[in-house]
């Protein structure tokens, strides 16, 4: 029987302070709502009244948008109010995730730099799904509302240990760019 | 004489002065030195021993196939191990040591083991160290080995960054190829990336008088100039040491000395390989000597240094581009003496002091001799890549041959070694144009390597392996290419055979009466050249290098003075306050007993399944029959794997007719969430069915115990509880605190249990309010190791401890539906075999020991008498004081002739034998009745 309680810094929580370097801003920010629908994307995005579906290197943008997960697939952010369940109308599987995922916020002139450092990013290799393996996380990543600006989903149960290692990124991203000045 | 630094020329700063020290002593440098390249200066010219035999060695050249100058390196109480000190610029301050020698390399006191070569040829190994035991000398031979010693200090803020990159063009190498080809390309447009080793960019160039006309440092500051103003990026310093799958090639740019290198993996979509080219060495007698060097290292020692290595030169280099760096040692101030048409076997004479080099039965009277077989292609990068390489008779070396359309070999790295046909190459190269003919027909005569001298004629400088050596190896037929390489540890050191390579073959093609092509060659694996293992780690170190997975309520645990640690991939409180944890894991499974306990069970899984095909896919994923199971209810049951093993156990709930959540083992989630979409995709409508894994999004509190219930009516659920209305295995939708709620009737711990989930947000104040409810009725927290004793006394296996990697169901009990569920299911097939079938199985078993006795050892062994001595007939998987009764249980899985209940066995552990009882494998309310209470 061992207690490691000293060994792992204790979890943050849902409310902390947000990484600043001067080059990336890192914030978490609470959607007021977030739906899993499985199912043809059409119907999906027609019934959350949403557009399109958000992949790489598209740009979210507003207070609802939708993320493409897979081809039968989409994360719903501030969408409206579904029940939860299979609805054979439509063809559509819901479920409710607003508590299922911390949502990282990553702003400034490092930002890319920064994702860089977890995975193979460029605007030139666009993705249809925001799916990906970040450093081993497995996260939704898309731009959100301008350049240098991002966004990171991430399991709940493993925010804190993505914040930790996007605080490492940050640090030595800031060290590269004192180096490189 | 040995090394000096000439008047003017080099790359150095010779306004500003560097101090540092070697093997105690102190010398001075400049800016723009490596520590060889100050030492030569300073007349030093022994800097290491060998690893075998300790002979006195100097520098072989003045970059990275130099085998010889190793360090331990000393700046500022930070200390780093084997450091190439060709490649290792100097700083102010370094204390450098030469590694393998005391209490100098000058003088080492192991000098003396030389004198006993003739008992340590290649393979010795094998053959001395036999009798009595190997392992007597194994402990000497082990502290002997190796090069450099570790302080054991970590250097504070050491850590790799590590980034991904890409680019259109990668150029390795900037030389005169790589900068023509980086300059064009980046002209045309692309996005290019141009790598070289060195800090100052140019390759050669420095050993010319000019280049196309103009000054050597002026042509590559305006080729570098064009590349950077085109939008190209440089990084210099950065060594692109291997090329991986899918066009990834890595790259470690260093930072500066006790900084980790930068690791880019740079993703390209072509790739041309300026690498340049190396000295074949002439193998003759005593060529280890230091002074004994590449005519090309020389060269760009006074080029890049300005640093003659000696003045007295004898040079052996047959190869039609030696007389160019001939005339530029003698422009240095050097006298040389050229050896040609060798016909014997020179021979180096001299010991620390190199006198002269006897050859044609004439003796040279030198200070230094220079050699140079020939050039050989730097194409490691192409073989990593998977390019084949060609044997050119004419040039006496290998060369790129066919390969991957992607990258391509330029200048000296293709053979292609006279300056203007090397740019005409890289300008057409990046077109994709075919290059231009070769204007300039380069050839080498190397001499062949001759056995059967008196002295020694080295191989591999690294691993002291001799020309002798490889004579043994062929005796011994060890002729393949691979085994000379592994009997002989030829190219097998840090170098990785750099400037062994084709001197071995050769040798090994002249003792067969072969061609080298005909030897073959040994596979080039990266690193290219020693990187430090922090490149690899970054930041998988500490809590990233194996991250847990964190429970909403871990403040509220902390808070209640839990001992956390490691469940099943998540960080989860083992038990609740201070003092000996036996006696508080004690108290809790009395609690939980008499009263009730409260646990955080919010990792357990909970995978939704949805849609019309939902009931049929959820009845082929578990062994048990669950197409019969009626909304608003649960049932245990197993996910197995296509053989037939048990992979998980879970409990299944029905919400309606197309909805189903799976709860699987909290260390599973993963694992069962990737096989239910694997067998989503494959084999079944995906868009009849859908599978949501909303575990994160719930968290669970778990109320067991006697007073369960009314804890739970505390918590106005607004919900039948009784047990007519609310029965074991049952499961309500409900509200709590205005949010969905779900409540689930099922018990790990053999007792009236409830599994309360509701949205991880609202988490805290669910457990906050049924804490302190609970406590009212004397019940509180309880952790995973109450819980562990608790399920162990009602007989509850836990996957993968009860159950071992052959564990079927029917061995756990559970046999009917193997016999009875007619739908086909994962693993029917497997269940069914002959491996199945057979007798003897393991059983899962309970054990009791005789009143008084301690508790089984977990993992102790049943063992029952055989001829030759005992055998194992299964093991002990758990094994408990149980507090509630008083008494030790175990459970355990043992094969089935002797799982009889009643049966006595004999339990082996740690050399002693214990007595034990089988029994049913449930020591608490066997009928159910508190259960279903």
């Amino acid at each position: 029987m061992r207690d490691d309680s000293t060994k792992w810094h204790p979890a943050l929580g849902m409310d902390r302070h947000d990484i600043d370097t001067g080059g990336v801003r890192i914030s978490l920010i609470h959607p007021d709502r977030m739906t899993l629908i499985s199912g043809p994307c059409n119907a999906a995005l027609e019934w959350s009244g949403i557009g399109t579906a958000i992949g790489w290197p598209e740009v979210a943008s507003g207070h609802s948008y939708a993320l493409r997960c897979r081809r039968d697939q989409i994360l719903v952010v501030n969408g409206p109010d579904l029940t939860d369940g299979w609805h054979a109308d439509r063809g559509l599987a819901v479920s409710d995730m607003t508590d299922g995922f911390g949502v990282v916020d990553i702003c400034g002139g490092d930002a890319l730099a920064i994702l860089c450092r977890g995975t193979e990013i460029s605007h030139e290799e666009p993705s249809r799904s925001a799916n990906r393996a970040f450093f081993g996380y497995a996260v939704m990543i898309y731009a959100y509302d301008a350049q240098n600006h991002f966004r990171m989903h991430v399991p709940r149960q493993l925010l804190d240990g993505l914040w930790s290692l996007l605080q490492s990124f940050a640090q030595q991203a800031s060290v590269v760019a004192e180096m490189d000045k | 004489m040995t090394g000096t630094r000439v008047a003017k020329g080099g790359l150095i700063d010779r306004s500003a002065s560097l101090n540092f020290q070697f093997d105690g002593k102190s010398y001075k440098g400049h800016p723009g030195d490596t520590i060889a390249s100050a030492l030569i200066a300073n007349g030093v010219r022994i800097m290491g021993r060998s690893f075998k035999y300790h002979r006195p060695r100097g520098a072989w050249s003045g970059w990275f196939d130099d085998p010889n100058a190793i360090f331990n390196i000393r700046l500022g109480g930070d200390e780093l191990t084997n450091c190439p000190a060709t490649t290792t610029t100097l700083e102010d301050g370094m204390e450098a040591r030469s590694v393998n020698a005391f209490p100098s390399a000058k003088f080492d006191i192991k000098g003396g083991l030389d004198r006993f070569h003739r008992f340590m040829p290649a393979g010795f190994y094998y053959k001395m160290f036999m009798w009595p035991d190997w392992h007597l000398f194994e402990p000497s031979i082990r502290k002997m080995a190796g090069l450099g010693k570790l302080d054991g200090h970590e250097i504070e803020g050491y850590q790799s960054d590590q980034i991904h990159d890409h680019c259109d063009l990668l150029v390795v190498g900037a030389g005169a190829a790589g900068l023509e080809a980086a300059r064009t390309a980046a002209k045309s447009g692309m996005s290019v990336v141009l790598v070289d080793d060195h800090r100052t960019a140019g390759g050669s160039l420095y050993q010319m008088a000019d280049v196309e006309g103009v000054c050597p440092s002026d042509w590559v500051h305006q080729a570098l100039r064009e590349i950077k103003a085109a939008g190209g990026r440089v990084l210099p310093g950065a060594t692109a040491y291997g090329i991986y799958d899918h066009r990834l090639v890595a790259i470690a740019q260093e930072r500066g000395f006790g900084l980790a290198p930068l690791l880019i993996r740079m993703r390209v979509g072509r790739c041309l390989l300026a690498s340049g080219a190396l000295d074949r060495p002439v193998t003759f007698a005593d060529n280890d000597r230091p002074g004994v060097m590449s005519l090309n290292g020389a060269a760009d020692l006074l080029a890049r240094y300005g640093v003659l290595v000696g003045e007295r030169l004898a040079v052996m280099a047959p190869h039609a581009l030696a007389a160019d760096q001939v005339a530029l040692l003698r422009q240095g101030g050097a006298s040389v003496e050229i050896v040609e048409n060798i016909e014997d076997t020179p021979e180096a004479l001299g010991g620390k002091r190199l006198r002269g080099l006897r050859a044609n039965g004439r003796t040279y009277d030198c200070d230094t001799i220079l050699t140079s077989a020939g050039l050989m292609p730097v194409v490691h990068l192409w073989r990593h890549a998977g390019g084949k390489l060609r044997w050119d008779d004419t040039m006496s070396c290998f060369v790129p041959d066919s390969g991957p359309d992607w990258i391509e070999a330029i200048g000296a790295a293709n053979g292609t070694f006279e300056l203007e046909d090397a740019l005409a190459e890289a300008q057409a190269k990046v077109g994709l144009s075919a290059a231009p003919a070769r204007r300039f027909a380069y050839y080498a005569t190397p001499p062949l390597p001759v056995a059967g001298s008196m002295k020694r004629q080295w191989i591999d400088l690294l691993h002291d392996v001799t020309l002798k050596d490889i004579a043994l190896a062929a005796r011994e037929n060890y002729v393949s290419v691979e085994h000379l390489k592994r009997y002989t540890t030829w190219g097998m050191a840090s170098d990785q055979g750099k400037t062994s390579n084709v001197a071995g073959l050769s040798a090994m093609a002249a003792i067969q009466g072969k061609s080298i092509p005909q030897v073959g060659t040994t596979t080039f694996r990266p690193p290219f050249v020693p990187v430090p293992l922090e490149l690899y780690r970054g930041v998988h170190k500490q809590q990233q290098n194996h991250p847990l997975k964190r429970l909403a309520l871990e403040p509220q645990h902390r808070s209640a003075g839990a001992a956390m640690g490691e469940y099943g991939g998540w960080l989860r409180p083992g038990w609740y306050g201070q003092g000996e944890p036996i006696d508080i894991v004690n108290r809790e499974v009395l609690m939980a007993r008499g009263r009730a306990g409260i646990f955080d069970g919010s990792p357990l899984g909970k995978i939704e399944i949805l849609g019309p095909d939902a009931e049929a896919f959820v009845n082929f994923i578990y062994y048990n029959t669950i197409k019969t199971l009626k909304p608003g209810f649960i049932r245990y049951g197993f996910m197995l794997t296509e053989g037939g093993v048990v992979y998980d156990d879970g409990v299944i709930a029905r919400v309606d007719d197309d909805r189903f959540i799976i709860s699987c083992s909290s260390s599973h989630v993963d694992g069962v969430n990737a096989l239910l979409e694997g067998w989503r995709q494959d084999g079944h409508d995906p868009e009849g069915v859908f599978v949501h894994d909303t575990t994160a999004h719930w968290s669970t509190v778990t109320i067991a115990g006697p007073k369960a219930r009314e804890i739970l009516g505390g918590l106005d659920l607004a919900m039948e509880l009784s047990a007519g209305e609310f029965p074991h295995m049952g499961l309500r939708e409900t509200c709590f605190a205005g949010r969905p709620a779900r409540v689930a009737r099922v018990s790990f711990t053999g007792d009236v249990s409830f599994e309360v989930s509701v949205p991880s947000s609202l988490a805290p104040v669910l457990w906050d309010a049924a804490i302190a409810i609970g406590a009212r009725h004397g019940a509180g927290p309880i952790g995973l190791e109450a819980l562990s004793i608790l399920r162990a006394e009602k007989g509850y296996v836990v996957i993968g401890r009860d159950t071992d990697g052959e564990t079927m169901p029917h061995d756990l009990g559970f046999g009917i539906p193997r016999l009875k569920k007619t739908a086909a299911f994962v693993g029917d097939r497997a269940l069914h075999n002959a491996h199945a079938s057979r007798e003897e199985r393991r059983h899962f078993i309970g054990l009791d020991v005789p009143e008084g006795s301690e508790k089984l050892a977990n993992g102790a062994h049943f063992v029952k008498k055989t001829k030759d001595g005992f055998a194992s007939c299964g093991y002990v998987t758990s094994s408990y004081d149980s507090p509630t009764l008083g008494r030790p249980i175990a459970l355990g899985l043992m094969d089935a002739s002797l799982a009889r209940e009643g049966t006595e066995v004999e339990v082996f552990h740690l050399g002693e034998t214990r007595r034990a009882t089988v029994t049913r494998a449930c020591f608490f309310d066997p009928d159910g009745e508190r259960l279903n209470a």
